[in-house]
C-alpha cells in the first residue's frame, strides 16, 4: 500500500533525486523535471497498490512526459529553437566552461537521437533500475532488455562520436 | 555454443542474467576470443554512455538547466531559509503576541486616534510597532527603545509590519463601522475623535517634579508626571478602579504595593498616581484609571502616565508623546 502519505514521503526521499535526474535528462530541463517527478509522487498517493515502486514511479512518470510532451510539443519547439539561439549568442566566460558546454550540447543531440525507448530505457538503466524493473516500465519483454540496452549504448556513442567529429572538422577549418 | 549476441553480453555484465545462463556465458567468453573482444566492447560502450549521460547534467549557467553548476535557487539557500526561519518565528510570535490583545487594542487605538499621530508627524513608523514589541504592561526595565519607537520598529521586518498594518487596518475599519463591547465600555472615546490631536491642558510645576495634563481626545484626559530620578526603576503599571469604595481601593493599592515591593528596588516607593477629579467625572461608566511608569534611560527622569485608559492604551499615549517630544 502506498495510499498513505508517509508512504509516499518515503518514496520521495528514496527515489526523488533519482527520478529528478532521469527526468532532467529526458527533458533538458530541470524546472519541468521537478513538475513531472512531483505529479509521479501525487500519482502515487492516489494509487492503492504499487507492486514494484521504482519500476511504478519510472513508468508513470515516462507516462506523463509522454502525454506532455505530446500536447505542449509545438510550444516546446518554439522554447528549443528560442534557447537554441539564445545558446549560439551567447558566449561563454572560460574556455573550460565552453569546452564543457560543448561536451554537453553534443551528449543532448546524441541522446535526442535514439529512438525513444532505447533512450528511456538507458536513462533508466543510469538510475540503477534493474533489467525487470526497466521491462516493467516501458512494458517490454525481459528477454529484451539487453538487446535494448545495448543498442542504445551502441548508438549513443556512435552519434556521439560523428558530432565530435564534426566538430573538429569544423574547428580545423576555421583554423586554417 | 553459438557466439554470444550484443544483448546478452551487456545483461551479463550487469549481473542481470539468471545464475546458470551466466554460468554458460561466463565459459564461452573465457574460450571465444571473439566473443571476450565484444564484451571489451560492451564495457567500453557501457562506460562511455555512462559518461554522456552524466555530461548532460553538465551544462553551466545554460538554458538547459543542470545540477552542478547551476547556482542553487535564491528560495532553496540555506542561510536564506534559515533567516525565512527565523522571520517566520518572529512573525508568528508577534501574531501570537498581539493576537490576545487585538480587541483591546483595536479599540484602544480607536480611542486614541493612534492614527492621527500618524497623520500628523508624517513620520514612519506608526507607534503600534513600537508597542507591540515593547514590554507593554511588563516589568521590564525599559530600554532606550520605549522612548525611541523608530528604533523599536526598524528590528520588526518590514514585509510582517506591512501586514500586520493591513490586517490591523481592515479589522479597525470593520470596529469603526460596528464598535465592539470595548469601545461601548470608554463612550468618550468614539471613533469621531479619531484624528483629534492630542492637547495640553495644564502644567503644573513642583519642586523636582512636573505635572501634565494632556486632553488625547475630547473628554479623555492623562496626567503625565515628570520625576527627576536618581536610580534606575522599573516599569511599573498599576491600577485603580473608579467607583470603587476609597477604602477599598486604598487596600487594593496596599496590595499593589506590597506585591511590588517583594519584585523591585525597595528604596524606589512605587507612586500610585491619583487621577485627577475631573478626569474621574469624565466617564459614564465605571471607567478604570490606569498608570504606568517609566524611566528615560538618557536623564534618569521617572515619568508616570496615569488615566482612564488601558494600559494597552496608556502605552499607545506615550508612544504619542515620545512622537510629539522627537
Amino acid at each position: 500500500m502506498v495510499n498513505t502519505l508517509t508512504d509516499v514521503e518515503r518514496l520521495f526521499r528514496t527515489y526523488n533525486t533519482q527520478l529528478v535526474r532521469y527526468l532532467t535528462r529526458r527533458l533538458g530541463d530541470r524546472d519541468w523535471a521537478e513538475e513531472v517527478a512531483q505529479e509521479t509522487f501525487v500519482r502515487a498517493l492516489r494509487q492503492t497498490e504499487i507492486v514494484n515502486e521504482r519500476a511504478w514511479l519510472f513508468a508513470v512518470a515516462t507516462n506523463l512526459v509522454r502525454d506532455e510532451a505530446r500536447r505542449d510539443s509545438r510550444r516546446r519547439r518554439h522554447l528549443a529553437l528560442l534557447a537554441e539561439q539564445e545558446r549560439e549568442s551567447r558566449t561563454e566566460p572560460e574556455p573550460t566552461t565552453l569546452e564543457r558546454a560543448q561536451e554537453a550540447a553534443m551528449a543532448r543531440k546524441a541522446v535526442d537521437a535514439l529512438a525513444e525507448r532505447d533512450r528511456l530505457a538507458l536513462l533508466m538503466r543510469e538510475e540503477g533500475l534493474e533489467y525487470p524493473e526497466i521491462a516493467e516500465a516501458l512494458r517490454l519483454s525481459p528477454g529484451s532488455v539487453g538487446t535494448t540496452l545495448s543498442r542504445a549504448r551502441r548508438r549513443l556513442v556512435e552519434s556521439y562520436e560523428s558530432l565530435q567529429r564534426e566538430r573538429e572538422a569544423r574547428e580545423k577549418n576555421a583554423a586554417s | 555454443m553459438p557466439h554470444l549476441d550484443e544483448g546478452t553480453i551487456h545483461a551479463w555484465i550487469e549481473g542481470a542474467l539468471p545464475p546458470d545462463e551466466a554460468a554458460l556465458v561466463e565459459e564461452h567468453v573465457a574460450g571465444c576470443d571473439e566473443c571476450g573482444a565484444a564484451v571489451a566492447e560492451a564495457r567500453g560502450l557501457i562506460a562511455a554512455a555512462s559518461r554522456m549521460l552524466t555530461a548532460l547534467d553538465d551544462i553551466p549557467g545554460g538554458v538547459i538547466p543542470s545540477r552542478a553548476p547551476r547556482p542553487t535557487p535564491w528560495y532553496m539557500r540555506r542561510e536564506l531559509q534559515a533567516a525565512a526561519a527565523v522571520l517566520i518565528v518572529a512573525g508568528m510570535t508577534l501574531l501570537v503576541t498581539r493576537g490576545g490583545r487585538q480587541q483591546e487594542m483595536t479599540a484602544s487605538r480607536a480611542a486614541l486616534g493612534v492614527r492621527s499621530v500618524v497623520l500628523d508627524t508624517g513620520v514612519a513608523p506608526p507607534p503600534e510597532a513600537a508597542v507591540a514589541a515593547a514590554p507593554v504592561g511588563g516589568s521590564k526595565t525599559p530600554k532606550r527603545t520605549e522612548t525611541k519607537p523608530a528604533s523599536v520598529t526598524a528590528r520588526v521586518p518590514a514585509a510582517i509590519e506591512q501586514s500586520f498594518q493591513k490586517e490591523i487596518e481592515s479589522k479597525e475599519a470593520r470596529d469603526i463601522a460596528e464598535p465592539p463591547k470595548a469601545l461601548a465600555l470608554a463612550p468618550t472615546a468614539s471613533p469621531a475623535t479619531i484624528g483629534t490631536p492630542m492637547r495640553v491642558v495644564s502644567v503644573d510645576r513642583r519642586i523636582g517634579r512636573k505635572q501634565t495634563t494632556y486632553e488625547i481626545s475630547p473628554g479623555v484626559q492623562v496626567v503625565l508626571v515628570e520625576e527627576p530620578a536618581t536610580a534606575l526603576s522599573e516599569v511599573v503599571v498599576t491600577g485603580t478602579v473608579a467607583g470603587v469604595a476609597p477604602t477599598a481601593r486604598r487596600a487594593e493599592s496596599a496590595r499593589l504595593q506590597s506585591a511590588r515591593q517583594k519584585t523591585r528596588d525597595s528604596t524606589l516607593s512605587p507612586t500610585v498616581q491619583p487621577a485627577p477629579a475631573e478626569t474621574q467625572a469624565q466617564g459614564p461608566s465605571p471607567a478604570q484609571i490606569n498608570s504606568i511608569q517609566w524611566t528615560d534611560p538618557e536623564t534618569g527622569s521617572r515619568y508616570t502616565l496615569t488615566g482612564p485608559l488601558t494600559r494597552e492604551q496608556l502605552e499607545l499615549v506615550k508612544a504619542r508623546l515620545a512622537e510629539a517630544k522627537r
